[in-house]
């Protein structure tokens, strides 16, 4: 059955519950996928976000979970599950760094030089983007979108039917929020 | 400063209001603001200070997320409307380990085509980085082919930062392209074909591209397949000087693709790019890469996990929802390449050069013959019997005497392999020629097989002893009769 469909559907309802099941199921598959796709990166440990959620969606629309027309609900959607597993990740890396002597080498001892990522900062745009999303939620879902969904304006704009422009503008505003009145 | 929330909708609306009337407007319109607003004041005119700079780099990208990442200091960051050297910047198509790809067009409309801006990341190796893109530019200029992305141009922009003006490929990575559009195996291995040309090409030019893998394979709306970004490419017996940012490369290089030669970092012939071709075709049937490497960890573990390096079949390596994206069920899917395809797969990944294709034309050939239908040489002729015994026959030594139509009498040749025993990686495979008179061994050899190349395990085993024996007997030692004797043991 397409379940995911089914969840969309009972959300765009205005079902409570469903938003809770559909962001579980989804959630589990995005951080399998991000997690090899981490592991797998070797260097280049840059973590593309539209082809996760990209390979994502495929893989539930070929297991039958979703179907292809709801496609933009789910881009929609998925850029917020994105956002839960990038700072669960940064969170949990955070604590390790806390917890002590994790020491990484790396392959090359010409590029040895290890710096910890910029988890911070990462935690710190999640934590404004809370304060943000009560002031101006759609801004927040810009930002969400873009920053964490890794997707373009148009994709934005396509996702939750607005005006290119409009997304741009939120996307301005959001930034200089963010940066002056949030730090 | 933090502000509540009440107060931030009116920020964000009172910015709304700003951002849409002219710059120069804006002190007045500040000015002019009724004083219930005064407390948020010196953030808005911070804000529209800015915003008229647009200076701001917050949220540019998404820092990167390893603990074992590393920051580019000195890393300049491009924006949307910068202008380097003829081109002005339109969007960020991609970003890799070591230069990021802009979409760009002419500043100065000498001609309206959009270009693939590839820019270095790193300003720190200047000099070294402006050796490697002109080495770069050398070897795409020597590419021209419908299938490898088109050189337009290179230049160094004012700020002395090289530049790459490359066609842009408006399409999808190979693999994802083949999913979405349900791409079936034959028209994959049609895919397959085309960036086999490419590389071909490539390697009559003595250029090994070293870094196949999907997202350098791009397939154009019309199904067209384009070959990018010969950034790590080397000319073939070009050693690399102590100069050149091999380190650079190492770093941009993923992994899961490369060859183990590459990875242990010894000098790589063409038969590199067979390996990654390996790679990418086993990914197109399968569905997932023949397994994922780490780069987290001292070279030792490193060079270990490589021995440890472990393929499955193709066939058992189908995920599941493979066989949808292939227009078929998994099922099928499994069935269609279990055999054939599996050979010609695991023969491009064999991990020694050695028994790899010797070259992409053999691999392409492969592919070919399985699609025509005609026998595929990956798949070892199974050597019977009576094979054997014929061959042995041509040797003056051995008289083969036949009674019934398929045994030889006076002398028992078996084919030498039954089944497998044991689970474990390798198998211990003895065997032992012996005269029949006083049971003197003639010759005796133990040797291990390694389980990868299960599929073909028999007859690999007998090609091996067959060999062995003829070589025997061509020393002229005298036989009146002789048994040959095969022991199999697994070992883990």
């Amino acid at each position: 059955m397409a379940t995911i469909t089914l969840l969309l559907q009972r959300v765009r309802e205005g079902e409570r519950t469903a938003r809770d099941s559909l962001f579980e199921l989804a959630y589990d598959s995005l951080k399998g996928l991000a997690r090899s796709r981490l592991r797998s990166n070797g260097h280049g440990n840059q973590l593309d976000t539209t082809a996760l959620v990209h390979e994502a969606y495929l893989r539930f629309v070929n297991s039958g979970d979703l179907r292809a027309d709801d496609r933009r609900a789910f881009f929609a959607f998925a850029s917020s599950v994105m956002r839960s597993v990038i700072v669960d990740s940064a969170r949990e890396r955070r604590a390790e760094r806390r917890g002590g002597d994790l020491m990484q080498v790396t392959l090359s001892t010409q590029v040895a030089e290890s710096i910890p990522a910029d988890d911070e900062g990462i935690l710190q745009v999640h934590e404004a983007l809370i304060a943000l999303a009560e002031a101006d939620p759609r801004a927040a879902q810009v930002v969400e979108m873009r920053y964490f969904g890794g997707y373009t304006e148009e994709e934005i704009a396509e996702a939750l039917d607005i005006n290119v422009r409009t997304v741009a503008r939120d996307w301005a505003k959001a930034r200089l929020l963010l940066e002056v009145a949030l730090k | 400063m933090a502000y509540s929330a009440s107060e931030l909708t009116v920020i964000s609306r009172l910015l709304d209001e700003a951002l849409c009337i002219d710059a120069e407007a804006r002190q007045a319109w500040l000015d002019a603001l009724p004083c219930e607003h005064a407390a948020l004041l010196p953030a808005l005119r911070q804000m529209l200070d800015r915003a008229k700079t647009s200076s701001t780099l917050l949220l540019d990208r998404l820092p990167r997320l390893n603990e074992n990442a590393r920051h580019d200091r000195g890393t300049r960051t491009l924006k949307v409307g910068d202008r380097v050297g003829p081109y002005e910047l339109v969007r960020e198509l991609g970003s890799g380990g070591m230069a990021e790809v802009w979409l760009a067009r002419r500043a100065d409309g000498a001609y309206k085509r959009e270009v693939a801006l590839k820019l270095p990341k790193l300003t720190r190796q200047r000099r070294s980085l402006e050796r490697h893109y002109e080495r770069e530019r050398d070897i795409l200029a020597s590419l021209e082919h419908p299938n490898i992305a088109r050189f337009y141009d290179a230049g160094l922009a004012p700020d002395g930062l090289p530049y790459l003006a490359l066609e842009y490929v408006q399409g999808q990575p190979l693999t994802a392209w083949c999913d979405a559009h349900r791409v079936g195996l034959r028209d994959r291995l049609m895919l397959l074909l085309q960036v086999t040309e490419a590389v071909q090409f490539a390697h009559e030019r003595q250029v090994i591209h070293r870094d196949l893998k999907p997202s350098n394979v791009f397939v154009s709306a019309s199904g067209q397949v384009r070959l990018l970004d010969f950034g790590v490419a080397k000319l073939l017996g070009d050693e690399e000087t102590d100069g050149s940012p091999l380190h650079l490369y190492t770093r941009a290089l993923t992994p899961d693709y490369a060859s183990p030669e590459l990875l242990r970092g010894e000098t790589v012939d063409l038969r590199a790019d067979v390996y990654s071709l390996g790679a990418l075709l086993y990914e197109m049937l399968s569905g997932d890469r023949p397994y994922r490497l780490s780069f987290v960890g001292p070279p030792a573990q490193l060079a270990a996990a490589i021995d440890q390096i472990w393929i499955v079949r193709p066939s058992e390596a189908v995920v599941p929802g493979a066989g949808p994206a292939r227009a078929t069920t998994d099922d099928r899917l499994m069935g269609r390449l279990r055999g054939e395809l599996d050979a010609i797969t695991l023969k491009a990944l064999a991990l020694t050069t050695a028994e790899r294709y010797a070259s992409v034309a053999a691999m392409a050939e492969d592919v070919q013959r399985y699609l025509k239908g005609e026998r595929v040489l990956a798949v070892p002729e199974r050597i019977k019997t009576e094979e054997l015994v014929a061959q042995l026959s041509r040797n003056p030594n051995v008289r083969v005497r036949r009674r019934a139509p398929v045994y030889p009498t006076t002398r028992e040749v078996r084919t030498p392999v039954t089944t497998v025993a044991g689970s474990g990686r390798r198998v211990i495979v003895s065997a032992e020629l012996v005269g029949s008179a006083a049971e003197a061994i003639v010759w005796s050899r133990t040797y291990e097989v390694k389980l990868r190349d299960g599929f073909n395990f028999e007859d690999e085993v007998a090609t091996t002893i067959l060999e062995a024996v003829r070589a025997a007997l061509d020393t002229g030692a005298p036989l009146a009769a002789w048994r040959l004797k095969v022991e199999i043991a697994g070992n883990d």
